[in-house]
């Protein structure tokens, strides 16, 4: 029981990192950004090519990283910015790009899987008789972190007063002198940062292949619904609810379907609350 | 708001002349003709992706319905489609005649069908995507999990129930009959519903269209279409996988509609060739064909909305009033 609370609660950082990214872009563009795997793989790949050219895990962590941001940024320039009036066709745009994506990596590095080595992946924590192992403790640090900065830049800083002014009102927003352009670049750049960071924290318990991030990013979509299109706090109590049920699920029930739990979860809520858990409509980032 | 109320109506369809919806039949005839010629005389690898090209165009059609009319972006298909070929190939190892278990996976298609749309059918565009795609993703992993029914990842084999060259008959057949069923629904109150959501959901709803039950009533008649191709092609292939029905299956079948063009009657023919030819044609390296059409989709979406029948149709257009002006 204390395993699967602890494990529903690494799932649910996991979750909550990926989906933070998603919930900005949606709250700011109002687009679900399936993306986000696309670039997650591609992260994850690159820091695995330069760990394994024989670069210390830390640059070739910022090496995926960078990968993340970039590509991100690219995925608004290219595509993204060509529909922002037009938010119906943002489905389409993000899937293509997600095919796009995955099946680049499938050509540069294969189907088969790549295991990422990692300095932490071989500590285990011992706690009572319940065994964390490091990936974990790193998971949850990291996401942690993640919420705690990205709250004190959406809350504290002008970059993230003017992200959360766009969120709220576009037009508003850019007669007042905000550079609308600018906050949709920063909030992908944001966006792919936070899902390379995913990417590079979780490889080490799954292996590297070009649709790793596809269940993960279904399970963040879910925490996004739930907790509301566009909300950090919804983000982290989704995230760790459905981190809970997915791993109370998979430990009582059945591994091989920990994912259709969070399905179940999502059909329960939407049963009940057809707009999410946490729907704020006034206030779209924060 | 006023814009869409002010713009221009589309030819309405009660005013349509005879002459053009004698036309369109017989268009559909020509094109059930073609697609049985093609179905029983092509042969090897060209035969194989001309069978695959018809039975995604009738799984296409249903999609074409919600995601074509209504504007839904419905990914869900390819479980549907899915759905009917495991539910009638289990029962047809179970012993039951070949025509009850036809039936029986079109009805457990339909169930499902019925399902997303009570669960989904509430809820606005983007949160729909999420969970049809998702619907998609469980689907698979029950196709790959119970393995004492569905054999597994590496799938079942599947009893025939009727001679090859029947089914290749009644994937023609079906084609044709689908077409004339979506082009009934195109004109009917139905389907006028559908476009008014897809125009302006919002407004739809104030003027008094149903807009959730007429969402449900289309995911449901998509899930019937997707049900019936499943079992046609499990009939022709004699053997299910998974990998036939994944959600990667489902969000390329969302990418055919939007290449043929959003509701027009032969977005299914156009976007099935494309997406299925383009797939078997760049089969050279794996990844390769499906960066070329996610590559053709957003080029597609962002500059040609219509689609390449509706970008077709425009040009036809503007040569023939150049011609006339001139």
């Amino acid at each position: 029981m204390a395993q699967a609370l602890l494990n529903g609660v690494f799932l649910g950082s996991l979750f909550t990192l990926v989906a933070l990214g998603l919930t900005l872009v949606y709250g700011v563009m109002e687009i679900p950004n399936f993306a986000q795997a696309g670039v997650m793989v591609l992260a994850a790949y690159t820091t695995w090519s330069v760990e394994t050219a024989g670069a210390p895990f830390l640059l070739a962590a910022a090496a995926g990283l960078a990968v993340a941001g970039i590509l991100s940024v690219l995925t608004e320039v290219l595509a993204y910015r060509w529909i922002r009036d037009n938010p119906a066709a943002a489905p389409a745009i993000a899937l293509g790009l997600l095919l796009i994506l995955q099946n680049i990596a499938l050509v540069i590095w294969g189907g088969e899987g790549k295991a990422l080595d990692t300095p932490y992946d071989t500590w285990t924590l011992q706690l009572g008789d319940v065994t964390i192992s490091g990936v974990k403790v790193v998971v949850v640090l990291t996401a942690a972190a993640a919420v705690a900065v990205l709250a004190a830049v959406l809350n504290r800083t002008s970059l993230g007063r003017s992200i959360r002014a766009v969120a709220q009102d576009r037009e508003a927003a850019a007669l007042l002198g905000v550079s609308v352009k600018r906050q949709y670049v920063l909030s992908f750049l944001l966006a792919g940062l936070l899902g390379g960071l995913a990417a590079i924290v979780f490889a080490p318990t799954f292996q590297i292949s070009p649709f790793m991030a596809d269940s993960l990013l279904l399970s963040a979509f879910v925490v996004v619904v739930v907790g509301g299109l566009g909300s950090v706090l919804g983000a982290v109590i989704g995230g760790m609810a459905l981190g809970l049920v997915e791993s109370l699920g998979a430990t009582f029930i059945s591994p091989a379907y920990q994912s259709a739990f969070g399905f179940l979860f999502l059909v329960a809520v939407l049963i009940f609350r057809p707009t999410g858990i946490r729907s704020v409509n006034a206030q779209r980032v924060g | 708001m006023l814009t869409t109320v002010l713009a221009p109506r589309p030819t309405s369809p009660v005013r349509e002349t005879h002459r053009s919806i004698a036309g369109r039949y017989v268009s559909i005839a020509v094109v059930t003709a073609l697609t049985y010629v093609a179905v029983t005389q092509l042969r090897g690898d060209q035969g194989l992706v001309a069978i695959l090209i018809a039975v995604w165009a009738i799984a296409l059609t249903g999609l074409n319905v919600v995601q074509g009319l209504g504007g839904y972006p419905s990914l869900a298909q390819a479980a549907f489609f899915g759905i009917g070929a495991y539910a009638s190939s289990i029962l047809l190892a179970s012993g039951v005649p070949f025509w009850l278990a036809a039936v029986g996976g079109v009805l457990a298609s339909v169930a499902a069908g019925t399902f997303v749309a009570v669960v989904f059918s509430r809820t606005r565009g983007q949160y729909f995507a999420i969970g049809t795609l998702f619907f998609g993703a469980v689907c698979t992993l029950v196709f790959t999990n119970e393995s004492v029914f569905t054999g597994g990842p590496n799938g079942m084999p599947v009893g025939l129930g009727m001679p090859i060259p029947v089914v290749l008959a009644a994937i023609a057949g079906s084609l044709g009959v689908g077409l004339v069923v979506f082009d009934l629904i195109g004109r009917s109150r139905f389907g006028r519903r559908l476009r008014a959501i897809s125009a302006d959901e919002d407004l739809a709803e104030h003027v008094g269209v149903p807009t959730a039950r007429t969402k449900a009533i289309a995911v449901i008649v998509s899930a019937t279409f997707g049900g019936w191709a499943g079992v046609l092609l499990a009939q022709y292939n004699g053997v299910i996988a998974p990998s036939q029905f994944t959600f990667v299956q489902g969000f390329l079948m969302f990418v055919a509609i939007g290449i043929g063009g959003y509701g027009r009657l032969f977005t299914p023919l156009v976007g099935g060739i494309v997406v299925v030819g383009l797939s078997q044609l760049l089969k050279l390296q794996p990844g390769v064909s499906q960066i070329a059409l996610g590559l053709v989709f957003i080029v597609i979406t962002l500059l040609v909305p219509g689609g390449l029948i509706g970008g077709a149709e425009r040009i036809a257009r503007s040569l023939f009033s150049r011609k006339a002006t001139s």
